[in-house]
């Protein structure tokens, strides 16, 4: 073999490892400043086969204990994967939670999740909604169960993984699969920042960008628009849940009333906000950032600078987080309800 | 001296290769280890009633995670899950015994590595969804004739300064068949302390583990 050969054989290896990570439906170009994702696509790889076995049960009620919630029940589609107009979550037997649904974008970028970070592993994150009393209230031995009774599943998972053993590892990195390709990139914004032709702020939008650039950049950064650190933001708390958020997870009374920052990526329709819902439009988020207590004891420090919008620029910047908005996302058939759900699923004999 | 011919060198030769790869196969081979729980010197099943004192114990559930790694090693060579509801557990131990290093739960880096095949798979009820991480040790059970009167101890946490992680104080040899843990001194500390529960990582649950460790002794 020729030095030729073995560097063909190298750049089509390589190229097969990127591919594998890059499911058909991405988009294709992206700003500048994008960062690497921290989710490891070599440990865990992205298939087409795989994304759609988590796409069906992602949709699929079947991991609830009565077969009533999926998982997207709480993260619609058009929604950016958040809980539309529902403060906190309602999950089985229309049993309340304790803090709203956080949209689902751009996880490969996330290296904790929910609201208090407990959470270190995308796969492993599905056992909670599954087996949370308020949410699916199952066990994961259960669904196991359920799903090796099913032939539509069978094949799904002997497409994904070369076999029809459904284990709770499979189950766990296939949902994560899907999830983990929700990427939304293709905002205005985005457009924007790549100089395509055509594609504009209008001077709304730049003074919008201006101020959010100068109020709001240093903790929902761009472009994820979250740093991914977490930050007491001023909000009294709410006697009915007394949500003490990070500190639940590291016991430091320096955590207390911590929250992740969330993305604001398609924000205009991930209402209603903050980790309780609390607000249900994007005027009373920014009017909450201009009343902070400035002295309040946990602030994030960078909050005890008074922020001030006069009513003109609440306008452009609610007119700029407008352009953060991702049809193409939102829009998107790959990450749609699997018409086949309707159909093919048959209990096995 | 009778001459010494080719083909007899030949056979000696495969007879020492033979004996010196079963030496050190079987050396490397794991052994198995009884695991005995005892409380007050009765041996431990589940939902079977112990004597305590003028009273009774009973266990319902009782699972506890043992790390094992070669002597002077970071990594572990060796995860195991005790599990007391099929009875007492065997675990294969790591050979040679007598440099074997055994812990009481699970490193931080098996809590973030996302490889949860076997004793780590979540199915087992091993592991704390909404703060990632391995409950290490889990003793649930009821003081008295009645269920009115339950404990339940969810012992985890791998981040510092409450890693439960821990080295065992005792070391085994090389005749080492029996592991006991006897849980007599943590039971009257649980009676003491007046606890009903640890559910979550945290002071209580590393006071908890200090009183645990010495619980674990080869025999």
């Amino acid at each position: 073999m020729n030095y030729t050969s073995i560097l063909c054989v190298i750049l089509l290896g390589v190229s097969t490892i990127l591919v594998s990570h890059q499911p058909s439906g991405s988009v294709k170009a992206l700003s500048k400043k994008w960062p690497k994702p921290i989710y490891d696509f070599t440990t865990h790889p992205v298939s087409d086969e795989g994304f759609e076995l988590g796409r069906a049960l992602f949709y699929d009620p079947i991991l609830s204990r009565d077969s009533t919630i999926s998982c997207a029940a709480c993260h619609l589609q058009y929604t950016g994967f958040a809980h539309v107009d529902h403060t906190v979550s309602h999950g089985i037997d229309g049993r309340k939670g304790t803090r709203n649904a956080p949209a689902l974008i751009n996880l490969a970028w996330k290296v904790v999740f929910h609201w208090d970070g407990g959470v270190t592993s995308l796969p492993l994150q599905f056992i909670n909604p599954i087996e949370h009393p308020l949410e699916m209230d199952n066990q994961l031995s259960t669904v196991i169960r359920k799903l090796q009774g099913d032939v539509y599943y069978r094949k799904l998972f002997s497409a994904a993984y070369g076999s029809d053993s459904i284990t709770s590892k499979r189950l766990l990195d296939a949902l994560a699969q899907f999830v983990v390709s929700l990427e939304s990139k293709d905002a205005k914004y985005d457009r924007v920042m790549r100089k395509e032709k055509g594609i504009y702020f209008t001077e709304q939008e730049k003074n919008g960008y201006r101020l959010f650039q100068n109020n709001c950049n240093a903790c929902h950064t761009e472009p994820l628009f979250t740093n991914t650190f977490f930050a007491s933001n001023g909000l009294p708390v709410d006697p009915q849940y007394n949500d003490l958020g990070r500190y639940a997870i590291t016991n430091r009374t320096t955590d207390s009333f911590q929250f992740m920052i969330p993305t604001l990526r398609n924000t205009e329709f991930t209402f209603p906000y903050m980790h309780d819902g609390r607000f249900r439009k994007l005027k009373d988020v920014i009017q909450h950032y201009t009343q902070i207590n400035t002295k309040g004891k946990q602030l994030h420090p960078i909050l005890r600078k008074k922020i001030t919008f006069n009513d003109q620029e609440q306008k452009d910047l609610i007119a700029f987080l407008k352009t953060l908005s991702d049809r193409t996302f939102l829009y998107n058939t790959r990450f749609a309800f699997p018409k086949e759900l309707l159909n093919a699923r048959k209990p096995a004999n | 001296m009778p001459a010494v011919h080719h083909q007899d060198i030949n056979m000696l030769r495969i007879i020492a290769l033979i004996n010196v790869w079963t030496a050190t196969v079987f050396a490397q081979q794991p052994a198995d280890l009884t695991v005995r729980a005892v409380l007050n010197n009765q041996p431990i099943q589940l939902n079977r009633s112990l004597e305590w004192k003028d009273s009774s114990f009973t266990f319902t559930t009782l699972k506890c995670y043992i790390t094992q790694r070669h002597v002077n090693q970071t990594t572990n060579a060796a995860v195991d899950l005790l599990d007391w509801s099929d009875g007492e557990p065997k675990m294969k131990v790591v050979q040679p015994i007598e440099k074997t290093a055994f812990f009481f739960g699970t490193d931080s880096l098996t809590n973030v590595s996302g490889n949860i095949d076997g004793p780590l798979d979540p199915i087992n009820g091993m592991y704390w969804a909404w703060n990632s991480g391995y409950i290490n040790f889990k003793l649930e059970g009821y003081w008295g004739t009645h269920y009115d009167q339950p404990i339940e101890f969810h012992i985890g946490g791998y981040r510092k300064p409450y890693a439960t992680f821990l080295p065992f104080t005792e070391t085994a040899i090389q005749t080492t068949r029996l592991l006991v843990i006897d849980l007599t001194q943590l039971l009257q500390y649980i009676s003491d302390q007046h606890l009903n529960g640890i559910m979550v990582p945290g002071e209580s649950a590393n006071s908890f583990t200090n009183q645990l460790i010495h619980c674990f002794q080869f025999k």
